[in-house]
């Protein structure tokens, strides 16, 4: 059974749970609610909170790839220009040199110290003839006559216009590379090389210049997988690097590849006219600091918005399983308020039937006596005579008592007319005190009045409330011994309904009386000449109902009782 | 003034006799009838009474229907209804329908004795308004 379902179930039945108690139930309503709104509301939030973190994750990422390609572009065409234009200055210098003009040391001299001045890390300059030897030459090195023919760079220089070769140590034993320009045909007498050589240091400068960011390595590897420069996570010069490069183009290549369980982008691409690759790598985060950020702002709101929502499901829950705990008290009031409203009908109804058929009978004893009482009176004087008028007098007597109880009881039963005027709750109350107070003075019970004056003033009818407050008032001071108190106290209920609480220090009454205490001929107090009939708090109650009242009784242990009457401001009464 | 005649109309024939009797000896002249119809009857037979006591809740026609029928053949006889019934509607309704007054059982005799002379008064006032007579 679903959730859903279940709390359905639970609503539309009192017994969803076989034998679960009332609170047990609302305890059972409270757990499903809370799971029902938990499916409802929470788990729609973490389902969308971890779809956002990976989109947004994959979006950083992707945005870092785009930053890690433009970077590694840049650095490119950077690099390329830099010694590109060190080539280019080299060919337009060849070019305005005629053949021979270059061998002179004089004139290369001159050439080398312009190039020097603008491209400083030129180490030296020399020219070679077709065989290979160094005919002319500038530089630090005794390389003048030297004959580079068996070297491979010249080999693959040779026939070349311009050419620049991997890093090597060569005869100097330091690492460096070599730049070339040619002019002429190949293997004719006309044939030069112009030759310049940049040491490899520089190339690592040179990157260390470009690369501003102290999370990137960014280094040169040969065709051969062996590092040019040297790279921070990889080595010194002439390590092997162990990434893979196979994929690397001339365009930029991205690529992620994982280190010690730690992320790294890595791009590459061959540097146009170079024999290498160059090799952008950023490790760490894979998003940097934004995606640190992001992940504990986006943790905190997503803790912080669970524990909202659960708060909010606890208190909306717990408010309504309050909710249907009142309406459930509510409508048990309701019901046993029906109840007692039927019952009460019921035996009125009864009491009426009754009443009327004893009427009759008692009519024909009444003119049975009459009639003995006026055959006496009317004969002449004999033995007992006077005993026998005070008999039937006291049967007289009997059944008018009886006859005010069928005349009350048909009285409780029917609907009496009603004067409706506007009066003021609290002068009744004084009216009744008034017929009351010389008994209570006698008995020495204090009456005590808190009436609140500024009640206004009601539509009701005065006599039947002055029986009202009359019956219970009285109730209140048989039930309390000398020296006890009767308190009447008035009030605003709300701005539609007034309320009289007439409170007494006497014994209080139990609740299994309570429950009868407006039935007719329900009484606690002992029969005796002059006893109530049992009919007074049940007239009380029909009184109180028509003129749209209602009536009620507290008694906690070990205090008096309160009786409760509220009536509306203005009631639609019915004659 | 002449002797009071009434007709005293009621099912419980206990009642009806004994009040009767003491009626009798107050000086009224008394004629009981257990049912309406019975009444009605003792009226078509000529008898005239300044009063009928009648009890409303009777079997076969009961009081209501008897008054009107009553009315109907002397509008100038007098009715006291009696009711055990204790319906202040029906006693209301009694009224409407030409009812002298009512009263709830048991009667008290003297209040009884008073309601009888008021209405007898009434209708020989309004007799000799008239110029008819009881023929009593």
């Amino acid at each position: 059974m679903t959730i859903l379902s279940r709390i359905s179930h639970f609503l539309k039945t009192d017994e969803p749970s076989g034998t679960l108690s009332r609170e047990q139930r609302y305890s059972y309503l409270h757990r499903l609610f809370i799971a029902a709104a938990f499916v409802a509301v929470v788990m729609p939030l973490v389902v969308i909170t971890t779809l956002s973190f990976y989109q947004y994750r994959n979006l950083l990422g992707s945005e870092s790839s785009d930053k890690l390609n433009v970077d590694a572009l840049s650095a490119k065409q950077s690099f390329e220009f830099h010694i590109q234009e060190t080539l280019s200055t080299m060919v337009v210098v060849a070019q305005g040199y005629s053949y021979g003009e270059l061998f002179d040391q004089q004139a290369l001299d001159t050439l080398f110290i312009r190039l020097r001045n603008e491209y400083g890390w030129v180490v030296d300059l020399g020219t070679l003839d077709q065989t290979g030897v160094q005919r002319a030459y500038v530089g630090p090195y005794p390389f003048q006559g030297i004959n580079y023919s068996d070297q491979e760079w010249f080999q693959n220089a040779y026939s070349r216009k311009t050419y620049i070769s991997d890093i090597f140590t060569g005869y100097r034993g330091v690492p460096h590379f070599v730049v070339t320009v040619t002019n002429g045909a190949p293997a004719t007498d006309r044939y030069w090389m112009l030759r310049s050589s940049i040491d490899a240091e520089h190339l690592a400068n040179y990157i260390t210049t470009i690369n501003t960011d102290a999370s990137t390595d960014m280094f040169l590897v040969g065709a051969d997988g062996i590092l040019k420069t040297q790279s921070a996570n990889h080595g010194k010069i002439g390590d092997v690097y162990n990434g893979d490069l196979s994929a690397t183009g001339n365009k930029i290549t991205v690529q992620e590849r994982n280190d010690d369980d730690s992320p790294v982008l890595v791009a590459s691409t061959k540097l146009d006219g170079m024999p290498w690759i160059l090799v952008v790598e950023r490790r760490g985060t894979t998003f940097g600091q934004k995606w640190n950020d992001f992940r504990m702002q986006f943790i905190a709101i997503v803790f912080i918005s669970a524990l909202v929502a659960l708060y909010i499901i606890f208190r909306v829950t717990r408010l309504m399983v309050s909710m249907i705990r009142k309406a459930d008290e509510r409508r048990d009031e309701i019901l046993a308020e029906a109840q007692q409203t039927a019952r009460l009908a019921s035996v009125g109804q009864l009491a009426a039937g009754v009443a009327h058929e004893i009427n009759n009978p008692l009519a024909i004893i009444n003119e049975k006596i009459g009639l003995l009482r006026d055959l006496t009176m009317a004969s002449g004087e004999f033995e007992q005579r006077d005993k026998f008028i005070r008999l039937t007098d006291s049967a007289s007597a009997a059944v008018t008592r009886c006859k005010d109880i069928t005349h009350r009881l048909l009285g409780f039963a029917r609907r009496m007319d009603v004067e409706k005027e506007s009066l003021r709750i609290n002068d009744v109350i004084r009216d009744v005190v008034s017929f009351v107070e010389k008994e209570a003075l006698f008995r020495d019970i204090k009456l005590e009045l808190l009436l609140d004056d500024t009640i206004p003033a009601i539509q009701s009818d005065r006599g039947q409330l002055q029986q009202i407050f009359l019956n219970i008032i009285n109730n209140a001071i048989d039930a309390v011994e000398k020296d006890g108190t009767v308190t009447v106290k008035s009030f605003l209920k709300n701005p539609r309904r007034v309320q009289v609480n007439i409170t007494d220090t006497g014994p209080g009454i139990p609740n299994n009386v309570i429950k009868h205490l407006f039935e007719p001929f329900f009484t606690t107090k002992i029969r005796s000449e002059t006893s109530g009939t049992g009919l007074g708090l049940s007239i009380t109650y029909g009184l109180v109902k028509k003129l749209c009242g209602r009536i009620s009784v507290e008694s906690p242990p070990d205090a008096g009782a309160t009786f409760i009457v509220e009536f509306p401001i203005d009631c639609d009464l019915e004659g | 003034m002449s002797k009071i005649n009434v007709l005293l109309v009621d099912d419980e024939m206990e009642f009806a006799e004994t009040l009767a009797e003491r009626l009798r000896m107050r000086s009224i002249d008394v004629k009981v009838a257990s049912r309406a119809d019975e009444a009605l009857t003792i009226l078509d037979s000529g008898l005239q009474p300044d009063v009928v006591l009648l009890d409303i809740k009777m079997p076969g026609i009961d009081g209501m229907e008897a008054l009107r029928e009553i009315k109907a053949r002397d509008p100038l006889i007098e009715a006291i209804l009696l009711t055990g019934h204790g319906a202040a509607a029906s006693s209301i309704e009694g009224m409407k329908s030409g009812a002298f007054d009512y009263l709830m059982k048991p009667v008290d005799i003297s209040e009884l004795i008073v309601k009888i002379e008021q209405a007898v008064a009434k209708k020989r006032a309004v007799d000799q308004e008239s110029g008819g007579g009881s023929g009593s």
